[in-house]
């Protein structure tokens, strides 16, 4: 039995990458409304979030 | 931007976040273009196509959200390597709205009625700023007098 054991831990990890479950997977997901500011990582922001100083810039694109 | 990141972002002194704020009354192709860089950002491109889109009103490639803009902001997805039919179901559903409205109800809530505007710390900047501005402040706020 505890020979098939990686063979069972393998095909597990498997599908909970398939299911977006494994550590490392991908947050990011088609159709999701989630605010971009209130995601983590949030993909508008460059730099720590822990950062002392923060600069929010408001910007209009014209 | 390039020198603040260098000095102070890359040494894990600053962290800088962008917030929409499209002038609608006066650019009328700037909520499409928050759209397109919001739709970006799920695809983890978000600097480079606002990068892209600046670069793109500079040179007058696209003006007013017609149909014709959005087919250019298509283009440039593609240029910046995101799925394209991703990004074009975003834009086409206005997915981040919502956000973009968020941006925009912050914006006036702190007294911003035009671009750029800053809040660094909490303390309000307003206008396009040269990079040694921004170092006093920073520096002030990293080691107070």
């Amino acid at each position: 039995m505890q020979r098939f054991l990686p063979f069972w831990l393998g095909l597990l990890l498997l599908s909970l990458v398939a299911c977006g479950f494994a550590p490392g997977s991908t947050t990011t997901t088609p159709n999701d409304t989630t605010l971009l500011s209130a995601r983590v990582p949030n993909p508008r922001l460059i730099g720590e979030a822990n950062a002392p100083v923060k600069i929010i810039e408001f910007s209009d694109y014209q | 931007m390039p020198q603040l990141v260098k000095n102070y972002v890359d040494t894990g002194k600053l962290s800088i976040e962008i917030h929409d704020f499209p002038l609608t009354q006066i650019h009328t192709g700037a909520l499409m273009a928050a759209q397109a860089a919001d739709c970006s950002a799920e695809q983890g491109q978000f600097f480079l196509m606002r990068k892209t889109l600046f670069d793109g009103a500079v040179n007058k490639e696209w003006h007013d959200g017609s149909l014709d803009d959005l087919t250019t902001f298509g283009n440039y997805a593609t240029s910046v390597g995101i799925n394209r039919a991703q990004f074009d179901s975003c834009v086409t559903t206005n997915r981040h709205l919502a956000q973009i409205k968020a941006d925009m109800a912050l914006a006036q809530q702190l007294g911003i009625n035009s671009t750029p505007a800053f809040i660094i710390n909490g303390r309000l900047l307003m206008g396009a700023q040269p990079y040694t501005e921004f170092a006093k402040i920073i520096d002030t706020m990293i080691s107070p007098p």
